[in-house]
């Protein structure tokens, strides 16, 4: 299928109205690894007017049993899901690296503190012998 | 961004979308399935696969509610024809919509929504009366082109043709929507 070929389909491919086919073919198509000429962007924008239809139905919110079969799937697959893992590596690491920031910090704070002081009291003492022989 | 709370892992950033987004998808479904079970299924798989899918999701192509309903709407068509309910779909195809809302949005939602569903329906009554009556069968009642051929008695040509030229025109009629 070339892109124009593709193009042609598009709206009807957004509105998932063709044939399982041809469905098919557009979805390889898509996903091939070749420089496309609009494919995309005319099946977004079909996909938009496609979405815009959708907008003008009545909403309806569904019984609050939904949420809790979908709140019961996701804790069922927190343990062996790789998104949690990956999302609690992050937290970890986000983490680790707050505790490394503020350790550095408190310890170039503790370094400099002594250090500020003697250099003022140098700076004092350096003082106190300039303004020796003015006086 | 909400979904990227999502795509971290985040449940509460999840409900979120889901309280605001739940309902569009439901109202696709039960227009297209005409059943509440059914819809309500359709709900949570198509939670269940922006959950999982989060961090594909590409902000250019369009917004998050069109990807929610999208995902919805081509659940529900799946369901349809795997099911073998298209026959249901077909004999019922266009009647009056069947939806309502369980509980009644805020003034807000439903002024935008009501100015929304003005607007579609402005821009659908523009269509040549054929190509609106495709549209609805294909968008409202989940035929496919073929379908919507044998429905109708027109060339499936036709009808491809039909589909293509409405949504060209759809495009432009709603184009200051997508801004």
């Amino acid at each position: 299928m070339t892109c124009d070929e593709f193009k042609e389909l598009a709206a009807a491919y957004a509105l998932v109205a063709l044939d399982a086919q041809e469905q098919s073919a557009c979805m390889q198509h898509l996903a091939a690894r070749l420089p496309h000429r609009g494919c995309q962007e005319a099946v977004a924008e079909a996909e938009l007017v496609a979405a815009r239809l959708g907008a003008a139905l009545i909403p309806q919110r569904p019984s609050p049993q939904v949420w809790r079969e979908i709140a019961a799937h996701l804790h069922e697959d927190r343990g062996s899901s790789p998104l949690a893992d990956d999302a609690a590596r992050r937290r970890g690491l986000y983490h680790l690296c707050g505790w490394l920031v503020a350790a550095t910090l408190v310890g170039l704070y503790l370094y400099n503190a002594p250090l500020d002081r003697r250099i003022m009291q140098r700076e004092a003492g350096h003082g106190g012998v300039v303004a020796g022989p003015g006086h | 961004m909400l979904l990227g709370r999502v795509a971290t892992g985040d449940v509460t950033a999840l409900r979120l979308v889901y309280d605001e987004h739940a309902p569009r998808a439901m109202a696709i479904a039960r227009r297209i399935l005409r059943n509440v079970e059914e819809a309500e299924d359709i709900v949570q798989e198509t939670f269940l696969e922006l959950w999982r899918r989060a961090p594909q999701f590409d902000g250019q192509r369009g917004g998050l509610c069109a990807w929610i309903v999208t995902i919805a709407r081509s659940r529900a068509i799946d369901r349809l024809r795997s099911a073998g309910t298209a026959g249901r779909a077909l004999d019922g195809a266009s009647s009056s919509p069947d939806v309502y809302p369980t509980s009644p949005p805020s003034p807000i939602v439903e002024t935008e929504r009501r100015l929304t569903e003005s607007k579609v329906a402005d821009a659908l009554a523009t269509l040549p009366p054929e190509q609106r009556h495709t549209i609805q069968l294909a968008y409202f009642d989940g035929l496919s082109q073929s379908e919507i051929a044998a429905k109708t008695g027109s060339p499936l040509g036709t009808v491809k043709m039909r589909v293509k030229l409405a949504v060209g025109k759809l495009k432009t009629l709603l184009k200051d929507d997508f801004s």
